[in-house]
Protein backbone atom coordinates (compact mmCIF):
# COMPACT_ATOMS: atom_id res chain seq x y z
CA UNK A 1 0.00 0.00 0.00
CA UNK A 2 1.37 3.34 -0.99
CA UNK A 3 1.40 6.13 1.56
CA UNK A 4 -0.87 9.01 0.55
CA UNK A 5 0.64 12.46 0.64
CA UNK A 6 -0.18 14.57 3.65
CA UNK A 7 -2.82 17.10 2.93
CA UNK A 8 -1.73 20.52 4.11
CA UNK A 9 -2.04 23.54 1.95
CA UNK A 10 0.03 25.75 4.17
CA UNK A 11 3.65 26.38 3.46
CA UNK A 12 6.34 25.26 5.85
CA UNK A 13 7.51 28.17 8.00
CA UNK A 14 11.11 29.19 7.68
CA UNK A 15 13.45 27.78 10.32
CA UNK A 16 10.61 25.76 11.74
CA UNK A 17 12.81 23.51 13.81
CA UNK A 18 14.68 26.45 15.37
CA UNK A 19 11.48 28.25 16.17
CA UNK A 20 9.91 25.13 17.64
CA UNK A 21 12.98 24.43 19.72
CA UNK A 22 13.04 28.02 20.91
CA UNK A 23 9.37 27.91 21.81
CA UNK A 24 9.72 24.66 23.73
CA UNK A 25 12.78 26.04 25.50
CA UNK A 26 10.91 29.17 26.49
CA UNK A 27 7.94 27.16 27.73
CA UNK A 28 10.08 24.75 29.71
CA UNK A 29 12.11 27.62 31.13
CA UNK A 30 8.96 29.45 32.14
CA UNK A 31 7.56 26.32 33.77
CA UNK A 32 10.76 25.69 35.71
CA UNK A 33 10.97 29.35 36.68
CA UNK A 34 7.36 29.26 37.79
CA UNK A 35 7.91 26.22 39.96
CA UNK A 36 11.07 27.72 41.47
CA UNK A 37 9.30 31.03 42.06
CA UNK A 38 6.40 29.31 43.75
CA UNK A 39 8.81 27.34 45.91
CA UNK A 40 10.57 30.59 46.79
CA UNK A 41 7.26 32.24 47.54
CA UNK A 42 6.32 29.33 49.77
CA UNK A 43 9.56 29.85 51.68
CA UNK A 44 11.21 26.59 50.68
CA UNK A 45 14.64 28.20 50.24
CA UNK A 46 14.43 30.38 53.31
CA UNK A 47 15.74 29.54 56.75
CA UNK A 48 13.04 30.09 59.28
CA UNK A 49 12.28 29.44 62.88
CA UNK A 50 9.10 27.94 64.23
CA UNK A 51 6.61 29.72 66.43
CA UNK A 52 3.53 28.08 67.92
CA UNK A 53 0.49 30.16 68.69
CA UNK A 54 -2.18 28.64 70.88
CA UNK A 55 -5.71 29.88 70.23
CA UNK A 56 -9.11 29.02 71.63
CA UNK A 57 -10.53 29.05 68.15
CA UNK A 58 -8.60 28.95 64.89
CA UNK A 59 -11.58 29.36 62.61
CA UNK A 60 -10.56 31.15 59.43
CA UNK A 61 -6.86 30.49 59.86
CA UNK A 62 -5.49 28.83 56.75
CA UNK A 63 -2.08 27.57 55.82
CA UNK A 64 -0.12 30.26 54.04
CA UNK A 65 -1.77 33.27 55.66
CA UNK A 66 0.73 35.87 56.82
CA UNK A 67 1.68 37.06 60.28
CA UNK A 68 1.94 40.81 60.01
CA UNK A 69 3.96 43.20 62.11
CA UNK A 70 3.46 46.93 61.61
CA UNK A 71 1.69 46.17 58.36
CA UNK A 72 4.45 43.96 56.97
CA UNK A 73 4.27 40.21 56.67
CA UNK A 74 7.02 38.64 58.75
CA UNK A 75 5.89 35.04 58.73
CA UNK A 76 3.48 32.49 57.37
CA UNK A 77 1.19 29.89 58.83
CA UNK A 78 2.60 26.48 58.08
CA UNK A 79 0.22 24.24 59.95
CA UNK A 80 -2.94 24.35 62.04
CA UNK A 81 -3.64 21.46 64.38
CA UNK A 82 -5.92 20.70 67.28
CA UNK A 83 -3.94 20.01 70.43
CA UNK A 84 -4.65 17.49 73.15
CA UNK A 85 -5.90 20.28 75.38
CA UNK A 86 -8.64 21.10 72.87
CA UNK A 87 -6.94 24.29 71.76
CA UNK A 88 -5.84 25.11 68.24
CA UNK A 89 -2.12 25.26 67.65
CA UNK A 90 -1.06 27.51 64.79
CA UNK A 91 2.48 26.78 63.68
CA UNK A 92 4.20 29.69 61.97
CA UNK A 93 7.46 29.89 60.10
CA UNK A 94 9.29 33.13 60.80
CA UNK A 95 12.19 33.87 58.42
CA UNK A 96 15.44 34.46 60.22
CA UNK A 97 15.75 37.98 58.81
CA UNK A 98 12.39 38.94 60.29
CA UNK A 99 12.73 37.09 63.59
CA UNK A 100 14.27 40.18 65.22
CA UNK A 101 10.88 41.85 65.29
CA UNK A 102 9.52 39.28 67.68
CA UNK A 103 10.56 39.70 71.31
CA UNK A 104 9.74 37.83 74.48
CA UNK A 105 7.24 40.55 75.33
CA UNK A 106 5.51 40.44 71.94
CA UNK A 107 1.75 40.09 71.87
CA UNK A 108 -0.06 38.12 69.17
CA UNK A 109 -3.63 38.73 68.10
CA UNK A 110 -6.06 36.96 65.82
CA UNK A 111 -8.52 39.50 64.48
CA UNK A 112 -11.75 38.70 62.75
CA UNK A 113 -13.62 41.40 60.94
CA UNK A 114 -17.13 41.48 59.58
CA UNK A 115 -15.82 41.49 56.02
CA UNK A 116 -12.77 39.60 54.80
CA UNK A 117 -10.68 36.92 56.40
CA UNK A 118 -8.91 36.72 59.73
CA UNK A 119 -5.59 38.44 60.36
CA UNK A 120 -2.72 37.41 62.54
CA UNK A 121 -0.80 40.34 63.96
CA UNK A 122 2.20 40.69 66.22
CA UNK A 123 2.89 43.68 68.45
CA UNK A 124 6.32 44.26 69.98
CA UNK A 125 6.27 47.23 72.28
CA UNK A 126 9.70 46.73 73.81
CA UNK A 127 12.25 46.04 71.10
CA UNK A 128 15.03 45.99 73.71
CA UNK A 129 13.71 42.75 75.17
CA UNK A 130 15.42 39.46 74.21
CA UNK A 131 14.44 37.88 70.93
CA UNK A 132 11.79 35.21 70.87
CA UNK A 133 13.66 31.88 70.92
CA UNK A 134 12.93 29.30 68.19
CA UNK A 135 10.09 26.92 68.93
CA UNK A 136 8.43 29.31 71.36
CA UNK A 137 4.82 28.95 72.25
CA UNK A 138 2.59 31.93 72.83
CA UNK A 139 -1.09 32.45 73.44
CA UNK A 140 -2.87 34.40 70.78
CA UNK A 141 -5.52 36.91 71.78
CA UNK A 142 -8.67 36.78 69.72
CA UNK A 143 -10.44 39.93 68.66
CA UNK A 144 -13.68 38.97 67.01
CA UNK A 145 -15.84 41.73 65.56
CA UNK A 146 -18.56 39.19 64.93
CA UNK A 147 -18.67 38.03 68.54
CA UNK A 148 -21.08 40.80 69.42
CA UNK A 149 -23.50 39.82 66.68
CA UNK A 150 -25.49 37.31 68.80
CA UNK A 151 -25.89 39.89 71.55
CA UNK A 152 -26.82 42.47 68.95
CA UNK A 153 -29.39 40.10 67.49
CA UNK A 154 -30.83 39.44 70.95
CA UNK A 155 -31.08 43.18 71.53
CA UNK A 156 -32.68 43.68 68.14
CA UNK A 157 -35.17 40.94 68.95
CA UNK A 158 -36.06 42.67 72.20
CA UNK A 159 -36.44 45.96 70.33
CA UNK A 160 -38.65 44.25 67.76
CA UNK A 161 -40.81 42.77 70.52
CA UNK A 162 -41.11 46.16 72.14
CA UNK A 163 -42.11 47.69 68.83
CA UNK A 164 -44.64 44.92 68.37
CA UNK A 165 -46.06 45.62 71.81
CA UNK A 166 -46.17 49.31 71.03
CA UNK A 167 -47.96 48.71 67.76
CA UNK A 168 -50.50 46.37 69.37
CA UNK A 169 -54.06 47.84 69.11
CA UNK A 170 -54.51 47.43 72.87
CA UNK A 171 -51.11 48.88 73.73
CA UNK A 172 -50.68 51.90 75.94
CA UNK A 173 -49.29 53.89 73.03
CA UNK A 174 -52.32 53.20 70.89
CA UNK A 175 -54.66 54.06 73.77
CA UNK A 176 -52.74 57.28 74.34
CA UNK A 177 -52.96 58.09 70.67
CA UNK A 178 -56.69 57.51 70.73
CA UNK A 179 -57.06 59.77 73.74
CA UNK A 180 -54.88 62.32 72.03
CA UNK A 181 -57.12 62.12 69.03
CA UNK A 182 -60.15 62.81 71.23
CA UNK A 183 -58.35 65.73 72.83
CA UNK A 184 -57.36 67.05 69.41
CA UNK A 185 -60.99 66.77 68.32
CA UNK A 186 -62.10 68.76 71.32
CA UNK A 187 -59.36 71.31 70.68
CA UNK A 188 -60.69 71.83 67.20
CA UNK A 189 -64.22 72.30 68.62
CA UNK A 190 -65.93 75.62 69.51
CA UNK A 191 -64.49 75.64 73.04
CA UNK A 192 -60.90 75.20 71.72
CA UNK A 193 -58.18 74.25 74.13
CA UNK A 194 -60.43 74.98 77.12
CA UNK A 195 -62.89 72.42 75.96
CA UNK A 196 -60.07 69.86 75.64
CA UNK A 197 -58.65 70.67 79.06
CA UNK A 198 -61.87 70.98 81.04
CA UNK A 199 -63.83 68.32 79.25
CA UNK A 200 -67.35 69.76 79.76
CA UNK A 201 -68.60 72.80 77.79
CA UNK A 202 -70.26 74.20 80.95
CA UNK A 203 -66.95 74.32 82.73
CA UNK A 204 -65.41 76.10 79.77
CA UNK A 205 -68.27 78.64 79.86
CA UNK A 206 -67.60 79.20 83.57
CA UNK A 207 -63.96 79.82 82.83
CA UNK A 208 -64.86 82.28 80.11
CA UNK A 209 -67.23 84.08 82.43
CA UNK A 210 -64.51 84.16 85.04
CA UNK A 211 -62.16 85.65 82.51
CA UNK A 212 -64.69 88.34 81.62
CA UNK A 213 -65.17 89.18 85.27
CA UNK A 214 -61.46 89.30 85.71
CA UNK A 215 -61.19 91.67 82.80
CA UNK A 216 -63.78 93.95 84.28
CA UNK A 217 -62.07 93.82 87.64
CA UNK A 218 -58.79 94.63 86.03
CA UNK A 219 -60.35 97.61 84.24
CA UNK A 220 -61.75 98.91 87.48
CA UNK A 221 -58.50 98.39 89.26
CA UNK A 222 -56.71 100.17 86.51
CA UNK A 223 -59.11 103.03 86.78
CA UNK A 224 -58.56 103.23 90.54
CA UNK A 225 -54.91 102.88 90.30
CA UNK A 226 -53.89 104.98 87.37
CA UNK A 227 -56.61 107.62 87.16
CA UNK A 228 -55.70 111.25 88.06
CA UNK A 229 -55.50 111.51 91.85
CA UNK A 230 -55.70 107.76 91.83
CA UNK A 231 -54.05 105.32 94.14
CA UNK A 232 -50.86 105.39 92.17
CA UNK A 233 -50.58 109.19 92.33
CA UNK A 234 -51.37 109.20 95.98
CA UNK A 235 -48.84 106.57 96.62
CA UNK A 236 -46.31 108.54 94.64
CA UNK A 237 -47.07 111.66 96.74
CA UNK A 238 -46.83 109.59 99.89
CA UNK A 239 -43.51 108.35 98.78
CA UNK A 240 -42.36 111.97 98.24
CA UNK A 241 -43.57 112.88 101.69
CA UNK A 242 -41.91 109.90 103.11
CA UNK A 243 -38.70 110.96 101.42
CA UNK A 244 -39.03 114.39 103.09
CA UNK A 245 -39.75 112.77 106.40
CA UNK A 246 -36.73 110.63 106.02
CA UNK A 247 -34.58 113.70 105.35
CA UNK A 248 -35.97 115.34 108.47
CA UNK A 249 -35.38 112.21 110.45
CA UNK A 250 -31.85 112.13 109.11
CA UNK A 251 -31.34 115.73 110.39
CA UNK A 252 -32.86 114.85 113.72
CA UNK A 253 -30.62 111.90 114.02
CA UNK A 254 -27.63 114.18 113.28
CA UNK A 255 -28.74 116.49 116.06
CA UNK A 256 -29.22 113.56 118.41
CA UNK A 257 -25.82 112.36 117.45
CA UNK A 258 -24.33 115.78 118.34
CA UNK A 259 -26.23 115.78 121.63
CA UNK A 260 -24.92 112.36 122.41
CA UNK A 261 -21.43 113.61 121.71
CA UNK A 262 -21.97 116.50 124.10
CA UNK A 263 -23.45 114.16 126.67
CA UNK A 264 -20.46 112.00 126.31
CA UNK A 265 -18.20 114.97 126.92
CA UNK A 266 -20.32 116.02 129.90
CA UNK A 267 -20.28 112.57 131.34
CA UNK A 268 -16.51 112.53 131.06
CA UNK A 269 -16.32 115.85 132.87
CA UNK A 270 -18.76 114.61 135.49
CA UNK A 271 -16.56 111.59 135.94
CA UNK A 272 -13.60 113.93 136.62
CA UNK A 273 -15.72 116.07 138.92
CA UNK A 274 -16.94 113.04 140.81
CA UNK A 275 -13.34 112.09 141.29
CA UNK A 276 -12.63 115.51 142.95
CA UNK A 277 -15.83 115.32 145.00
CA UNK A 278 -14.32 112.93 147.51
CA UNK A 279 -11.52 115.34 148.25
CA UNK A 280 -13.99 118.16 148.51
CA UNK A 281 -16.12 116.15 150.88
CA UNK A 282 -13.16 115.35 153.06
CA UNK A 283 -12.29 119.03 153.15
CA UNK A 284 -15.89 119.90 153.93
CA UNK A 285 -15.95 117.28 156.68
CA UNK A 286 -12.77 118.72 158.09
CA UNK A 287 -14.15 122.24 157.94
CA UNK A 288 -17.38 121.09 159.60
CA UNK A 289 -15.49 119.33 162.33
CA UNK A 290 -13.42 122.46 162.86
CA UNK A 291 -16.57 124.57 162.90
CA UNK A 292 -18.19 122.19 165.39
CA UNK A 293 -15.16 122.33 167.54
CA UNK A 294 -15.21 126.16 167.32
CA UNK A 295 -18.84 126.25 168.33
CA UNK A 296 -18.10 123.99 171.23
CA UNK A 297 -15.34 126.29 172.27
CA UNK A 298 -17.59 129.27 171.99
CA UNK A 299 -20.24 127.56 174.08
CA UNK A 300 -17.77 126.90 176.76
CA UNK A 301 -16.87 130.56 176.85
CA UNK A 302 -18.82 133.35 178.60
CA UNK A 303 -21.81 134.36 178.24
CA UNK A 304 -22.65 131.16 176.57
CA UNK A 305 -21.16 129.01 179.28
CA UNK A 306 -23.56 126.78 181.10
CA UNK A 307 -23.28 124.17 183.53
CA UNK A 308 -22.93 120.99 181.86
CA UNK A 309 -22.64 119.02 185.04
CA UNK A 310 -25.42 116.71 185.81
CA UNK A 311 -26.52 116.43 189.40
CA UNK A 312 -27.94 113.20 190.38
CA UNK A 313 -30.80 113.20 192.87
CA UNK B 1 -0.23 -0.30 15.52
CA UNK B 2 -3.69 0.77 14.56
CA UNK B 3 -4.75 -1.26 11.62
CA UNK B 4 -8.17 -0.18 10.48
CA UNK B 5 -11.39 1.53 11.20
CA UNK B 6 -14.02 -1.17 11.38
CA UNK B 7 -16.99 0.57 12.93
CA UNK B 8 -20.46 0.12 11.48
CA UNK B 9 -22.34 2.84 9.73
CA UNK B 10 -24.82 4.70 11.93
CA UNK B 11 -27.01 6.61 9.54
CA UNK B 12 -29.97 8.37 11.15
CA UNK B 13 -32.61 6.24 9.44
CA UNK B 14 -31.19 2.87 10.50
CA UNK B 15 -29.95 3.72 14.00
CA UNK B 16 -30.85 1.15 16.66
CA UNK B 17 -33.48 1.85 19.31
CA UNK B 18 -32.62 3.66 22.50
CA UNK B 19 -30.95 0.87 24.57
CA UNK B 20 -28.79 -0.08 21.66
CA UNK B 21 -27.96 3.56 20.94
CA UNK B 22 -26.73 4.03 24.48
CA UNK B 23 -24.65 0.90 24.26
CA UNK B 24 -23.36 1.95 20.89
CA UNK B 25 -22.49 5.37 22.19
CA UNK B 26 -20.68 3.87 25.16
CA UNK B 27 -18.80 1.57 22.85
CA UNK B 28 -17.82 4.54 20.68
CA UNK B 29 -16.58 6.44 23.73
CA UNK B 30 -14.50 3.47 24.78
CA UNK B 31 -13.15 3.24 21.26
CA UNK B 32 -12.23 6.93 21.22
CA UNK B 33 -10.48 6.54 24.57
CA UNK B 34 -8.64 3.53 23.24
CA UNK B 35 -7.52 5.41 20.12
CA UNK B 36 -6.50 8.43 22.17
CA UNK B 37 -4.46 6.17 24.41
CA UNK B 38 -2.79 4.66 21.36
CA UNK B 39 -1.94 8.12 20.05
CA UNK B 40 -0.58 9.05 23.49
CA UNK B 41 1.59 5.98 23.44
CA UNK B 42 2.77 6.86 19.97
CA UNK B 43 3.61 10.40 21.07
CA UNK B 44 5.42 9.12 24.15
CA UNK B 45 7.46 6.59 22.21
CA UNK B 46 10.93 7.84 21.28
CA UNK B 47 10.84 5.60 18.22
CA UNK B 48 8.08 7.72 16.77
CA UNK B 49 10.32 10.74 16.48
CA UNK B 50 12.22 10.03 13.32
CA UNK B 51 13.94 12.83 11.47
CA UNK B 52 10.99 13.46 9.23
CA UNK B 53 8.64 13.24 12.19
CA UNK B 54 10.67 15.79 14.13
CA UNK B 55 10.67 18.06 11.10
CA UNK B 56 6.93 17.65 10.71
CA UNK B 57 6.42 18.21 14.44
CA UNK B 58 8.47 21.40 14.30
CA UNK B 59 6.42 22.58 11.36
CA UNK B 60 3.17 21.76 13.11
CA UNK B 61 4.35 23.46 16.31
CA UNK B 62 5.11 26.59 14.31
CA UNK B 63 1.69 26.44 12.71
CA UNK B 64 -0.25 25.51 15.82
CA UNK B 65 1.57 27.46 18.51
CA UNK B 66 3.58 30.33 17.06
CA UNK B 67 0.95 31.68 14.72
CA UNK B 68 -1.86 32.09 17.29
CA UNK B 69 0.57 32.94 20.08
CA UNK B 70 0.85 36.66 19.38
CA UNK B 71 -2.84 37.19 18.76
CA UNK B 72 -3.90 35.13 21.73
CA UNK B 73 -1.38 36.77 24.02
CA UNK B 74 -2.38 40.27 22.97
CA UNK B 75 -6.07 39.51 23.28
CA UNK B 76 -5.67 37.82 26.62
CA UNK B 77 -3.48 40.64 27.93
CA UNK B 78 -6.19 43.12 27.02
CA UNK B 79 -8.90 41.02 28.64
CA UNK B 80 -6.85 40.37 31.76
CA UNK B 81 -5.97 44.05 32.01
CA UNK B 82 -9.64 44.99 32.04
CA UNK B 83 -10.59 42.21 34.48
CA UNK B 84 -7.70 42.95 36.81
CA UNK B 85 -8.53 46.65 36.84
CA UNK B 86 -12.18 45.95 37.60
CA UNK B 87 -11.32 43.55 40.42
CA UNK B 88 -8.70 45.86 41.91
CA UNK B 89 -10.89 48.94 41.89
CA UNK B 90 -13.91 47.08 43.21
CA UNK B 91 -11.92 45.42 45.97
CA UNK B 92 -10.34 48.72 46.90
CA UNK B 93 -13.70 50.43 47.14
CA UNK B 94 -14.89 47.74 49.53
CA UNK B 95 -11.69 47.79 51.57
CA UNK B 96 -10.67 44.33 50.42
CA UNK B 97 -7.61 45.24 48.39
CA UNK B 98 -5.56 42.74 50.38
CA UNK B 99 -7.55 39.95 48.75
CA UNK B 100 -7.77 41.40 45.24
CA UNK B 101 -4.37 40.21 44.10
CA UNK B 102 -5.01 36.72 45.40
CA UNK B 103 -8.37 36.64 43.66
CA UNK B 104 -6.88 37.81 40.37
CA UNK B 105 -4.18 35.16 40.45
CA UNK B 106 -6.62 32.46 41.45
CA UNK B 107 -9.26 33.29 38.88
CA UNK B 108 -7.22 34.34 35.88
CA UNK B 109 -3.99 32.38 36.11
CA UNK B 110 -5.16 29.21 37.76
CA UNK B 111 -8.62 28.79 36.33
CA UNK B 112 -9.23 30.75 33.14
CA UNK B 113 -5.95 30.83 31.25
CA UNK B 114 -5.49 27.04 30.82
CA UNK B 115 -9.11 26.63 29.77
CA UNK B 116 -9.02 29.49 27.30
CA UNK B 117 -5.69 28.36 25.88
CA UNK B 118 -7.09 24.87 25.33
CA UNK B 119 -10.23 26.29 23.72
CA UNK B 120 -8.20 28.60 21.48
CA UNK B 121 -6.07 25.74 20.19
CA UNK B 122 -8.72 23.03 20.15
CA UNK B 123 -11.40 25.07 18.42
CA UNK B 124 -9.20 26.86 15.92
CA UNK B 125 -10.42 26.45 12.33
CA UNK B 126 -7.14 25.04 11.04
CA UNK B 127 -7.12 22.22 13.59
CA UNK B 128 -8.65 19.69 11.26
CA UNK B 129 -7.29 16.26 12.04
CA UNK B 130 -9.05 14.69 9.09
CA UNK B 131 -6.17 15.79 6.91
CA UNK B 132 -4.06 13.20 8.62
CA UNK B 133 -6.71 10.52 8.79
CA UNK B 134 -8.23 10.88 5.40
CA UNK B 135 -9.49 7.93 3.48
CA UNK B 136 -7.19 4.98 3.70
CA UNK B 137 -4.34 6.74 5.44
CA UNK B 138 -4.62 4.68 8.63
CA UNK B 139 -1.50 2.77 7.93
CA UNK B 140 2.04 3.77 7.23
CA UNK B 141 4.71 6.04 8.58
CA UNK B 142 3.34 9.19 7.00
CA UNK B 143 0.08 8.85 8.90
CA UNK B 144 1.87 8.01 12.08
CA UNK B 145 4.25 10.94 11.76
CA UNK B 146 1.44 13.28 10.89
CA UNK B 147 -0.72 12.24 13.85
CA UNK B 148 2.20 12.36 16.25
CA UNK B 149 3.31 15.73 14.93
CA UNK B 150 -0.15 17.25 15.05
CA UNK B 151 -0.91 15.87 18.52
CA UNK B 152 2.40 16.98 19.95
CA UNK B 153 2.04 20.37 18.28
CA UNK B 154 -1.45 20.91 19.68
CA UNK B 155 -0.42 19.84 23.17
CA UNK B 156 2.68 22.03 23.02
CA UNK B 157 0.63 24.94 21.77
CA UNK B 158 -1.74 24.69 24.72
CA UNK B 159 1.17 24.54 27.14
CA UNK B 160 2.90 27.46 25.42
CA UNK B 161 -0.17 29.67 25.36
CA UNK B 162 -1.05 28.87 28.97
CA UNK B 163 2.48 29.40 30.23
CA UNK B 164 3.26 32.60 28.35
CA UNK B 165 -0.18 34.10 28.97
CA UNK B 166 0.06 33.16 32.65
CA UNK B 167 3.42 34.89 32.97
CA UNK B 168 2.10 38.00 31.21
CA UNK B 169 -1.01 38.01 33.39
CA UNK B 170 1.11 37.81 36.53
CA UNK B 171 3.17 40.73 35.25
CA UNK B 172 0.03 42.69 34.42
CA UNK B 173 -1.41 42.03 37.85
CA UNK B 174 1.77 43.23 39.52
CA UNK B 175 1.89 46.40 37.42
CA UNK B 176 -1.76 47.08 38.18
CA UNK B 177 -1.28 46.60 41.89
CA UNK B 178 2.11 48.20 42.48
CA UNK B 179 3.04 50.12 39.35
CA UNK B 180 6.45 50.28 37.78
CA UNK B 181 8.47 49.70 40.94
CA UNK B 182 9.89 46.81 42.86
CA UNK B 183 8.63 47.77 46.28
CA UNK B 184 5.64 45.43 46.07
CA UNK B 185 7.61 42.39 45.03
CA UNK B 186 7.54 40.93 48.54
CA UNK B 187 3.79 41.30 48.91
CA UNK B 188 3.22 39.98 45.41
CA UNK B 189 5.46 36.97 46.02
CA UNK B 190 3.65 36.26 49.25
CA UNK B 191 0.29 36.42 47.50
CA UNK B 192 1.54 34.05 44.81
CA UNK B 193 2.86 31.72 47.48
CA UNK B 194 -0.41 31.86 49.34
CA UNK B 195 -2.38 30.92 46.23
CA UNK B 196 -0.04 28.28 44.88
CA UNK B 197 0.11 25.81 47.73
CA UNK B 198 1.03 22.27 46.88
CA UNK B 199 -2.49 21.15 46.01
CA UNK B 200 -3.21 24.19 43.85
CA UNK B 201 0.11 23.98 42.04
CA UNK B 202 -0.29 20.30 41.30
CA UNK B 203 -3.90 20.88 40.27
CA UNK B 204 -2.91 23.75 38.00
CA UNK B 205 -0.11 21.85 36.31
CA UNK B 206 -2.14 18.65 36.09
CA UNK B 207 -5.13 20.45 34.67
CA UNK B 208 -2.98 22.19 32.06
CA UNK B 209 -1.40 18.88 31.06
CA UNK B 210 -4.82 17.24 30.80
CA UNK B 211 -6.06 20.11 28.64
CA UNK B 212 -3.01 19.71 26.42
CA UNK B 213 -3.56 15.98 26.08
CA UNK B 214 -7.24 16.48 25.37
CA UNK B 215 -6.60 19.03 22.64
CA UNK B 216 -3.74 16.97 21.23
CA UNK B 217 -5.15 13.45 21.35
CA UNK B 218 -8.93 13.74 21.17
CA UNK B 219 -9.40 15.15 17.62
CA UNK B 220 -7.32 12.47 15.81
CA UNK B 221 -8.89 9.78 17.98
CA UNK B 222 -12.36 10.99 17.07
CA UNK B 223 -11.39 11.19 13.43
CA UNK B 224 -10.06 7.66 13.55
CA UNK B 225 -13.26 6.33 15.03
CA UNK B 226 -15.38 8.30 12.61
CA UNK B 227 -16.46 6.71 9.40
CA UNK B 228 -14.32 7.27 6.40
CA UNK B 229 -17.05 8.81 4.29
CA UNK B 230 -18.02 11.42 6.87
CA UNK B 231 -14.41 12.18 7.59
CA UNK B 232 -14.07 13.56 4.15
CA UNK B 233 -16.61 16.25 4.90
CA UNK B 234 -14.35 17.81 7.45
CA UNK B 235 -14.53 18.27 11.13
CA UNK B 236 -17.91 17.57 12.63
CA UNK B 237 -19.62 19.80 15.15
CA UNK B 238 -20.04 16.78 17.42
CA UNK B 239 -16.26 16.48 17.64
CA UNK B 240 -15.98 20.05 18.82
CA UNK B 241 -18.81 19.51 21.25
CA UNK B 242 -17.13 16.38 22.57
CA UNK B 243 -13.85 18.20 23.10
CA UNK B 244 -15.59 21.16 24.72
CA UNK B 245 -17.49 18.79 27.01
CA UNK B 246 -14.31 17.02 28.01
CA UNK B 247 -12.51 20.29 28.71
CA UNK B 248 -15.38 21.55 30.84
CA UNK B 249 -15.49 18.21 32.68
CA UNK B 250 -11.78 18.46 33.48
CA UNK B 251 -12.23 22.03 34.68
CA UNK B 252 -15.23 21.07 36.79
CA UNK B 253 -13.42 18.13 38.35
CA UNK B 254 -10.42 20.34 39.10
CA UNK B 255 -12.63 22.98 40.69
CA UNK B 256 -14.48 20.38 42.72
CA UNK B 257 -11.26 18.79 43.91
CA UNK B 258 -9.87 22.12 45.02
CA UNK B 259 -12.80 24.02 46.44
CA UNK B 260 -15.45 21.50 47.41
Amino acid sequence: MSEPPLIDDRATPAHAEVKATLLITVVVTLLIAFVVYVMFARGVFERSRALDLVAENAEGVVVGMPLSFAGFAIGQVRDVTLGDDGKARIRLAIPEKDARWLRTSSVFTLERSLVGGVRLRAYSGLLDDPQLPPGSERTVHIGDATADIPMLLATLRTVAENIEQLSNPSSALNTSLKDLKVVAGRMSGPQGVLGAVLGEPANAAKVLTLIDQSNRLLAQAEQRLFAPEGLADQTQASVADLRTLLASARNSLSTVEALLADAKAVSSEVRVASADLGTLRAEVDLSLRKLSHLIDEINRKWPFARDTTLTLP
Amino acid sequence: MITSCTHPHDRPHDRPIAPFRVADRLRQIAEVMHRAALILVLCASPSSYTTSCRREAARQICLAALRPLVAFTLLWTLVSLVLIRIVMVTAQSYGLSAFALEMVIRVLVVELIPLFAALAIGLRPSADPTAATHATAWLGNAWRESVVARSVAAATAVMALATISGAITLLTAYLNAFGFSLWGLGDFTRSVGQVFNLATTLGFLGKTVLFSLTVGMLPPALAMVRRADTAASGRRVSDLAAMLLLLVMIETIALSAQYV
